[in-house]
């Protein structure tokens, strides 16, 4: 998700926009600058596997990060390049090296450079966000498992891509 | 590890060179990008013959309604041929339908809709070109549509695209008795034409 810092009261509110990524597909908001911080609340199927026909059905998963940033890099005179980091919390139901879906949660954390555009009210970013935790799948009455959820960990070096409209 | 590194390297490669083109004309003759996006193969028209593992010669002719959904993941290369026509050149990995994932290799035409061409947003385009799969006979693809373009600043452009498609190809057969894949000794004719619409987005530096 973009994450530009404004200063307080100077800078949009809301940003909305796409995420797009070989491991999700979805929709992310961010809002309510407050210093150098930034709320980004995303919402996305978990696609993860999906192109190369191994997971048949995608999952759905939900992650919240609270992004700090530095003031933005002029790139030229209508670009600046954003960079920003943050903890954050992880939840959804979802596949993982195996081909049950399950319930995961952990703690998170997100890394992401965004180019903020002034001709267009958009913002184009490419993040990287890793997550730690625990996945719950259930079988039968007698065959419960729980797991560490490993694509959190393994397949975070793949980046999303966000498209936000900034109102 | 090494194919993380291959694709993080190729992410650079992608994205250095056009943040350090920052302050040229967008407007360039050439310019590459990447593009992705989903497809849904609504209706196949199949026909193919095989020979069962008694002998029996099993001819089978069917149309197939489909919400399955597709993706799209592509790169592309283009020229300007004029101000209001260029050319691009598409390749990566698409899914054509059902167990049909094939490497593309497109040529697409893009034509302005008004004169002063891709300083406005809107352009048709129609392509063609062919698609490659494992162990299958090459496969046609055919796409129309319509494609809007932002620009986003000097250096990097966002194209949104909606269009249709048809396609050609060669779909792996099961026995429905045996319940296997008819292997290619035993396959006659295998043909689908496939019909349906896609939606993409694509990032143009």
């Amino acid at each position: 998700m973009c994450l530009p810092t404004y200063a307080a009261g100077s800078g949009p509110d809301v940003e909305v926009g796409v995420i797009s990524s070989p491991r999700s597909a979805g929709a992310g908001v961010s809002f309510a600058p407050r210093g150098n911080s930034r709320s980004v609340l995303r919402l996305y199927a978990d696609v993860l596997d999906m192109i190369g026909g191994k997971h048949k059905s995608p999952g759905v998963k939900a992650d919240y990060h609270l992004m700090f940033s530095h003031s933005p890099i002029q790139v030229n005179d209508d670009t600046h390049l954003v960079l920003s980091i943050g903890p954050g919390v992880a939840m959804g139901y979802v596949s993982d090296t195996d081909f049950d879906h399950g319930f995961a949660a952990g703690v998170s954390c997100m890394a992401s450079a965004a180019l903020r555009f002034s001709r267009v009210p958009l913002t184009v970013s490419m993040d990287f966000s890793v997550t730690a935790g625990f996945r719950a799948t259930q079988k039968s009455q007698f065959d419960q498992t729980l797991t560490l959820y490993k694509n959190g960990l393994r397949r975070c070096w793949i980046p999303e891509l966000t498209i936000a409209y900034r109102f | 590890m090494m194919k993380r590194l291959h694709i993080m390297m190729l992410l650079a490669s992608v994205l250095v060179p056009a943040v350090t083109m920052a302050g040229k004309d967008f407007h360039g003759k050439f310019h590459y990008g990447v593009e992705w996006g989903v497809s849904n193969t609504f209706a196949s028209w199949t026909h193919c013959t095989f020979q069962t593992t008694e002998g029996y010669v099993v001819e089978n002719r069917d149309v197939e309604y489909s919400a399955l959904m597709n993706a799209n993941v592509l790169g592309f290369v283009s020229m300007d041929i004029s101000k209001w026509v260029w050319l691009s050149a598409y390749s990566g990995y698409t899914g054509l339908k059902k167990g049909e994932h094939v490497i593309p290799l497109t040529l697409r035409g893009s034509f302005a809709l008004n004169r002063t061409g891709t300083a406005n947003p809107g352009a048709v385009f129609i392509e063609g070109g062919c698609g490659f799969r494992k162990g299958a006979r090459v496969s046609a693809i055919a796409r129309a549509g319509y494609t809007y373009r932002v620009i986003l600043s000097s250096f990097m452009a966002l194209d949104l695209t909606a269009g249709a498609h048809l396609t050609f190809s060669h779909p792996d057969v099961y026995d429905k008795y045996s319940e296997r894949k008819v292997p290619p000794e035993a396959l006659g004719v295998s043909s689908s034409l496939n019909t349906g619409v896609f939606l993409s987005m694509a990032l143009v530096f």
